[in-house]
């Protein structure tokens, strides 16, 4: 889900947003805190939702849009990447000001709810988070594909100028897609924090490279190739914890994506030129 | 004869570049108004400036009465000032229908069914492809797609930006025919163009211009007439 947010973002305004690991820590952090201190996980999680969509709506304001409005077109300067990088850096500690660098743990409340296929353990979180993910996919492929907003949002990503042309007001349409990150990143940060028990100020590191590898193997900006991505990385990272262990982990999930890049620049399922793929 | 469209005095400028200098200009209702002129005279400049996509410094643009100048161009475009942009620009990664809707994303709550409908039976070409990526229409296609899609935001003025551009003489001849006949359904049109010839012979008025500023207007009679312009931009031919 974070690989969909990042390919959201990619696609959309080929802007790599960096923030989005810490939208997703926050909201776990969030979550964990609200819970630790008596309040009903479900309310955490939509405190923690809120805070993130918020705060991507404050990023938006401060890397995105200043940008363009200082330089014309941000999407052509590093500069809204390296101050989104500057805004993850930061989030990150605020965080440990406030709660420490130590993982927390969160007691679940479906910390028992698996059942066993052939010797294999499925969590039941797990596995309503991937439906989750591809439903949620699956809406926002039939919102891009089907509405008003959706083609908006995609004139936007093939041609901005013509799309101020249409009369889309880009000024406006762009804090939709940063909303949608912020609620991708919340969400996923929520499940996270619900399957794994376990937070820190540093989750949103291993994700973030995680869903960079995912999208980057799934095609950039193509939001179902980041689905797949995801899912793709996640195997491989089980498979090679099963023959190898642990410490290699990292090895063959960078080796695939840089072995997918060569051969496949565009990604498996993906599309030559960011920004145009298919929805 | 009351104005439809009045620019006063404009100016645009990149940085030190000065584009568009001091160019007043105006159309009224039911016009034909082409501004000519070489590469880089600022033709395309001042069409953005009215489209409001660049920012005008000075003067000022009177539609319908109001003075525009603080609009954004989306405003614009929903009070009845749509711009055909040069080189068509087409959806590519959207199909020739979703391109049409596009074109109608100013109003807001519209059933366009209908008008759609209404373009298919004038573009059979377009009808059979309404399913297609429009990546795959040709030249001639795409400008009739570009201008369809700018139709569908309903605009009292349209303005094109080098529309014969890349056009084989057959396909011009047929896109000049188009144009006059949006024209006779009511529609003012303000026409840039490097095909002066074409442009001049449907033209109700010209005005040229030179290094961002107007060197001359007047009827076609009158432009043609003018044997320094005809030498210079209006061609031997």
């Amino acid at each position: 889900m974070v690989a969909v947010a990042f390919t959201l973002t990619i696609g959309m305004l080929n802007f790599l947003n960096f923030t989005i690991p810490a939208l997703f820590m926050v909201a776990a952090m969030i979550t964990w805190a609200a819970t630790a201190a008596g309040l009903h996980w479900l309310v955490g999680a939509s405190i923690g939702m809120f805070v993130s969509i918020i705060a991507s709506l404050i990023i938006e304001r401060f890397t995105y849009r200043y940008m363009k409005a200082k330089y014309g077109d941000a999407t052509e300067h590093a500069l809204p990447l390296v101050s989104s990088l500057g805004f993850l850096i930061i989030f990150e500690h605020v965080v440990i000001m406030i709660w420490g660098t130590d993982p927390m743990s969160f007691d679940s409340p479906f910390a028992h709810a698996q059942f066993k296929i052939g010797g294999i353990i499925f969590g039941i979180p797990q596995l309503i988070s991937l439906g989750l993910s591809i439903l949620l996919v699956f809406g926002l492929s039939l919102l891009l594909k089907r509405t008003r907003l959706g083609r908006a949002l995609r004139s936007i990503a093939e041609k901005p100028d013509t799309a101020t042309l249409m009369g889309v007001d880009v000024g406006r349409i762009v804090p939709v897609v940063f909303m949608m990150t912020g609620f991708l990143c919340a969400l996923a940060g929520i499940l996270f924090t619900i399957n794994y028990k376990n937070v820190s100020p540093y989750i949103g590191d291993h994700v973030a490279t995680n869903a960079i590898a995912g999208m980057v193997i799934g095609g950039l900006g193509n939001i179902w190739g980041a689905i797949a991505g995801g899912l793709i990385i996640g195997m491989v990272e089980v498979l090679s914890i099963h023959f190898w262990g642990a410490d290699i982990i990292k090895v063959p999930v960078w080796g695939l994506m840089l072995l997918i890049l060569v051969f496949r620049p565009a990604g498996l399922f993906g599309h030559t030129q960011i920004g145009k793929g298919k929805f | 004869m009351t104005m439809l469209l009045n620019i006063e005095e404009i100016d645009v400028r990149y940085g030190r570049n000065h584009a568009v200098k001091d160019v007043s200009l105006n159309i009224a209702d039911g016009e034909i108004v082409t501004v000519l002129g070489a590469n880089g005279a600022g033709k395309s400049s001042l069409l953005k400036a009215i489209q409001g996509t660049v920012k005008s410094t000075n003067g000022s643009i009177i539609f319908k009465g109001e003075n525009i100048n603080r609009w954004s161009a989306p405003k614009r475009v929903q009070s009845g000032l749509v711009m055909v942009p040069e080189g068509r620009q087409i959806f590519i990664s959207m199909t020739v229908e979703e391109n049409l809707l596009m074109g109608a994303y100013s109003r807001k709550n519209v059933d366009v069914t209908n008008e759609i409908e209404t373009i298919f039976e004038r573009f059979p070409n377009l009808k059979e492809r309404r399913n297609m990526s429009a990546a795959v229409l040709s030249g001639g296609e795409q400008q009739m797609l570009a201008i369809s899609r700018a139709l569908l935001a309903r605009p009292t003025v349209i303005m094109l930006d080098e529309p014969s551009l890349g056009l084989s003489p057959i396909l011009v001849k047929q896109l000049f025919e188009l144009i006059k006949e949006i024209n006779s359904e009511g529609l003012s049109i303000l026409l840039v163009e490097q095909n002066t010839h074409m442009a001049l012979q449907y033209a109700d008025r010209g005005y040229v211009l030179e290094l961002g500023n107007i060197v001359a207007s007047g009827t076609p009679a009158d432009l043609l007439a003018d044997e320094k312009l005809a030498k210079a931009y209006l061609g031997g031919d």
